[in-house]
């Protein structure tokens, strides 16, 4: 009776996620998103010229502080 | 890789002028390991990641509307984007004055975090290493901890942070957005708003076995990129930080108390 339920324990156990383990989103596909980001909008790398063109269309700036490049490492 | 998935990506595209600056090199900017386009991407909470990532939402004339530091969901990051825009209608308000400005401006920061879902709150939830870094280096001082001794707790090996011990990264941001109203972006102190955490954030995306899990050796290997030569000294710096605080503190409750003690006896010697 005590084995049984200890090997019901470490099963429960090994069917609990594990802690580190995150969603992964495979590279490829990571690729890709990554492709369409940087293509599918117009990135400024210059703040002045950013706010020349928001106050040109009335939409405001979204300007992201990153560790790297938007279509390179990060 | 949130700016990449819907609805971000969409909402992001129709409604704003889009820019970034490489922040490598920079002096709030913390470390992180080098990830390749082709990499594995993962996701993480909100917030996550503070030194290595911030998104201003900024008016035409520069003025910070609202920061977002670190990693944020994306239907989170959309729904902080729009607190943006309404803000925006404030600061354009010709009809209201500067004060008015900043008081709406508060109370729309922290009516935006009273709006968000238990399950928001729930992806905001503080990574253990960060909750861990700030129990260990500024246990007293932390605006990000809402009760130091339930919040030691972490300290002790394989404890977690019991609920109510931390606050969650969304709150982090919009008590400190709140104390910002209308602040241009060459004076936003980014070191300050986004000072939570450790510097290093890295989740070993391609250092993962095929269930997710971080192959230690290969993340021990893995290039670093940011202020890798700052790293050492920032939890000292932390340290220090909190003593010369509470030394402060400790100054100011010895003369509020000698003031008041002077105040009470001249009081009564004026009353005899």
């Amino acid at each position: 009776m005590k084995r049984n339920l200890l090997s019901l324990a470490a099963l429960a156990l090994l069917a609990i996620p594990q802690a580190n383990a995150v969603p992964l989103i495979k590279g490829d596909e990571a690729s890709y998103r990554v492709r369409e980001l940087s293509t599918g909008m117009n990135w400024y790398t210059n703040l002045p010229m950013a706010l020349q063109e928001s106050a040109r269309t009335g939409k405001l700036v979204v300007w992201i502080h990153m560790l790297g490049k938007i279509d390179g490492a990060t | 890789m949130s700016l990449s998935q819907e609805p971000a990506f969409s909402y992001l595209k129709d409604n704003f002028v889009v820019g970034y600056k490489d922040i490598t090199g920079a002096s709030y900017a913390g470390v992180s390991g080098v990830h390749m386009p082709s990499g594995n991407a993962v996701s993480t909470t909100n917030g996550a990641g503070p030194h290595n990532l911030q998104t201003f939402v900024l008016a035409p004339d520069g003025t910070v509307m609202t920061c977002l530091p670190g990693y944020w969901a994306p239907q989170d990051l959309v729904s902080e984007l729009k607190l943006g825009q309404d803000i925006y209608k404030v600061y354009s308000d010709k009809y209201l004055s500067k004060a008015e400005k900043a008081a709406r401006f508060r109370q729309m920061q922290q009516d935006h975090f009273r709006t968000h879902s238990p399950q928001e709150q729930r992806r905001s939830r503080m990574q253990g290493f960060d909750m861990k870094y700030e129990a260990k280096n500024r246990l007293q001082t932390s605006d990000c901890i809402l009760d130091s001794r339930m919040a030691s707790v972490v300290l002790q090996k394989g404890m977690k942070a019991p609920p109510g011990a931390f606050k969650t990264t969304d709150q982090i941001m919009h008590d400190r957005m709140s104390q910002r109203p209308f602040i241009n972006y060459q004076n936003f102190d980014v070191v300050a708003y986004t000072d939570y955490g450790r510097p290093f954030y890295n989740k070993n995306e391609d250092q993962r076995t095929a269930s997710g899990e971080v192959n230690k050796d290969l993340a021990k290997a893995q290039p670093l990129m940011g202020n890798v030569n700052e790293m050492p000294g920032a939890a000292k710096r932390a340290r220090r930080q909190q003593r010369q605080q509470m030394a402060g503190s400790r100054m100011m409750n010895r003369a509020g108390g000698y003031l008041a003690r002077r105040g009470i006896q001249t009081f009564v010697r004026a009353m005899r």
